[in-house]
């Protein structure tokens, strides 16, 4: 195993244990938010979306933070691939920067998608 | 709200069986949510695809670290196993939930059989079913072969993904193992560090038609989360041996159960 890949496999490896850790924290958050505001609250099914997170952080809702928990951990592994794009960039392994790229544009065109 | 608390301690049980015995959780996910809860097939699917992303990312972060998975090949079959969930992704919004939850049985009686005639099914913490000789050196300079044919299989991997709403390990350990030569534990590492970008296609594809609720996943998420945290560090204390005969049970029970939901028809359940 050379420095290299030592390197990209670490940025990876950070990337993914950021992500995941970030999302449960504001899930926690969000949850005791909520349950300190409004005991015994009322939790009416709602379909997640972005226009119902930038309605829920205009109302200061603590919604807003167990929503953005989710998607936090929904684009961990997006931003883990442009992690390891930018380790192939560094690297000056075009290939694999190519084949990142790709993974990247599948990835964004489906999120774009759903605003259309 | 009880509902809710429910759902977390049903996740964090998936995510604690998972994690021991080298199964995304979501095998037991979608029938718990289905089943115990009445939650629709499709919002269960999607439910569950988030749930598989947190456990892969969980995991694949200590893989990763430990230099188990291959990055390099995870990322090629990450182009097909993308556009495999998407396409899965699509299929389900036309398909009936009935003709899914008869496909999920399918799956559930076929991992049950692969259980039982233990074939890998993916366990990097333990090196898999096959990886027992005692060897704990991982083989690091390998010859990947056979690229174009895995790529196919991953893109059925993905499909798997996107229409039922599991990580698809059960197919792409295999063939990474038995038809590309990559030695067992670096493909269940790859398997696991794939399964994230995987089920994120497969998760905006049901995100965009309405069908993650903001409870149900966040509930679910947040228990699988934990159980699989609790499960990588408790592995080692456990001999999963006689655990893995029970799961082939309730496996199987489940395929019965998901398959006479399927049919509309009643079981237990």
């Amino acid at each position: 195993m050379n420095g290299k890949k030592e390197k990209i496999d670490i940025r990876v490896g950070n990337i993914l244990l950021i992500g995941s850790y970030s999302a449960a924290v504001l899930l926690i958050a969000g949850l005791l938010v909520l349950f300190a505001r409004t005991p015994g609250a009322e939790l009416e099914s709602k379909p997640l979306s972005f226009s119902l997170f930038f309605s829920y952080v205009k109302e200061n809702n603590p919604l807003a933070l167990l929503n953005l928990g989710i998607l936090v951990m929904m684009l961990t592994p997006l931003f883990r691939v442009i992690a390891a794009g930018f380790s192939f960039f560094l690297e000056k392994d075009y290939k694999y920067l190519v084949i990142a790229s790709g993974v990247l544009i599948i990835l964004l065109a489906t999120i774009i998608s759903i605003f259309i | 709200m009880t509902d809710y608390s429910f759902m977390a301690i049903g996740g964090l049980i998936a995510g604690l069986f998972g994690s021991v015995l080298g199964l995304g959780g979501g095998v037991l996910i979608i029938p718990m949510l289905t089943l115990i809860f009445g939650i629709p097939m499709k919002e269960a699917v999607g439910t569950s695809l988030i749930c598989v992303i947190a456990t892969s990312c969980g995991a694949a972060s200590l893989y990763v670290k430990k230099h188990l998975a291959d990055i390099r090949l995870g990322m090629t079959l990450e182009l097909a196993t993308t556009i495999g969930a998407i396409a899965g992704g699509l299929v389900a919004g036309i398909i009936k939930p009935e003709v899914l939850a008869i496909l999920f049985s399918f799956l559930l009686f076929y991992i049950a059989l692969s259980m039982i005639r233990k074939r890998v099914v993916g366990d990097p913490a333990k090196g898999g079913e096959k990886n027992q000789e005692g060897n704990s050196s991982v083989q690091r300079d390998y010859q990947v072969t056979n690229l174009p044919l895995g790529m196919g299989a991953s893109f059925f991997a993905g499909n798997i993904s996107g229409l039922l709403g599991v990580g698809g390990g059960v197919i792409k350990v295999p063939t990474m193992y038995l038809l590309m030569r990559v030695p067992l534990k670096i493909a269940a590492a790859t398997s696991n560090f794939m399964i994230g970008v995987t089920a994120t296609a497969g998760a905006f594809v049901y995100y965009a038609r309405g069908e993650v609720d903001l409870f149900v996943s966040g509930s679910t998420m947040m228990g699988v989360f934990l159980g699989a945290l609790i499960g990588s560090r408790i592995l080692h204390l456990i001999k999963t041996e006689y655990l893995k005969k029970i799961f082939v049970i309730v496996l199987l029970y489940l395929s019965v159960e998901m398959l006479f939901k399927g049919l509309q028809l009643r079981f237990l359940f």
